[in-house]
């Protein structure tokens, strides 16, 4: 049996109605969910979840050339013609922070952390609410108990971030060349 | 005198076909991104509570006595 087109036409005019009419009766039965405010006047009770996080803003310290026996300091370094060159995080998550320290890589060939060769100093927090631990600490090992060198930062924006700093000083036995050590910071709510 | 009954061209079927599938897509598209507007709950976030800082420097075997101090204006 052959279709007239004047018969197609009617079905697929129905078919455009209907799914013109499925769409807007879907929608219109999602607004009939219940919790909407009916009146002039309602309450929405919600949860924000806690949220832990830190980002670092600059992750590396760079020191240069350095000699044997030599010392030197984040406060003393110059990156790109500004004195001081630290390590700056951030607290991005919504909850007061404390910030942990240790060492995943070892900077030098002949000492191990914990070295008073390599360590590290809080050097200035936005929150002065915060505890910013400035005295020089010797950064312990990976498999050690963290250092606690910030507590209770802020997650505030402005007041939300620290600078932290590191002493060298270059073993007397130290081989010659590249050295790259590694420090893991860890998070934590207050 | 009484007209023949006039037959809709191929070329109307056609479109209207297209007009079919374009709003049947559309529709679903719809409701889909209306419903996801419910599903505010669980939303994952990319942030961590760790990171990792760099130590860097070159040992050489003699240097020049330098005082960063002086060399900072």
């Amino acid at each position: 049996m052959k279709i007239s087109n004047n018969t197609l036409s009617v079905l697929l005019v129905v078919a455009i109605i209907t799914s013109i009419s499925g769409t807007w009766l879907s929608i219109s039965f999602m607004d009939s969910i219940t919790g909407a405010a009916t009146s002039g006047s309602g309450t929405t009770n919600l949860t924000v979840a806690s949220v832990t996080s830190c980002t670092m803003l600059d992750n590396i310290v760079e020191f240069g050339s350095m000699a044997r026996n030599e010392w030197n300091s984040s406060d003393d370094v110059n990156e790109s013609g500004v004195k001081g060159d630290w390590i700056s995080v951030e607290n991005d998550g919504n909850v007061n922070i404390t910030i942990l320290v240790n060492s995943t890589n070892d900077l030098w060939q002949t000492q191990s952390a914990p070295t008073a060769y390599w360590a590290v100093f809080c050097q200035n927090s936005q929150d002065d609410n915060a505890t910013c631990n400035n005295t020089n600490t010797n950064i312990p090992s990976g498999t050690g108990a963290p250092h606690t060198i910030v507590i209770g930062l802020s997650p505030i924006n402005d007041v939300d971030n620290v600078s932290l700093g590191f002493n060298v000083t270059v073993p007397s036995d130290e081989v010659t060349g590249a050295k790259n050590g590694t420090v893991l910071f860890t998070c934590s709510a207050t | 005198m009484k007209r023949g009954k006039k037959e809709i061209s191929d070329k109307v079927i056609v479109a209207l076909l297209v007009v079919a599938v374009v709003v049947s897509i559309f529709g679903a598209y719809m409701v889909y991104d209306y419903s996801q507007s419910y599903n505010s709950q669980g939303e994952s976030y990319s942030l961590a509570p760790y990171g990792s800082g760099h130590v860097t420097l070159e040992v050489i075997d003699s240097k020049e006595e330098v005082n960063f101090d002086e060399n900072f204006e």
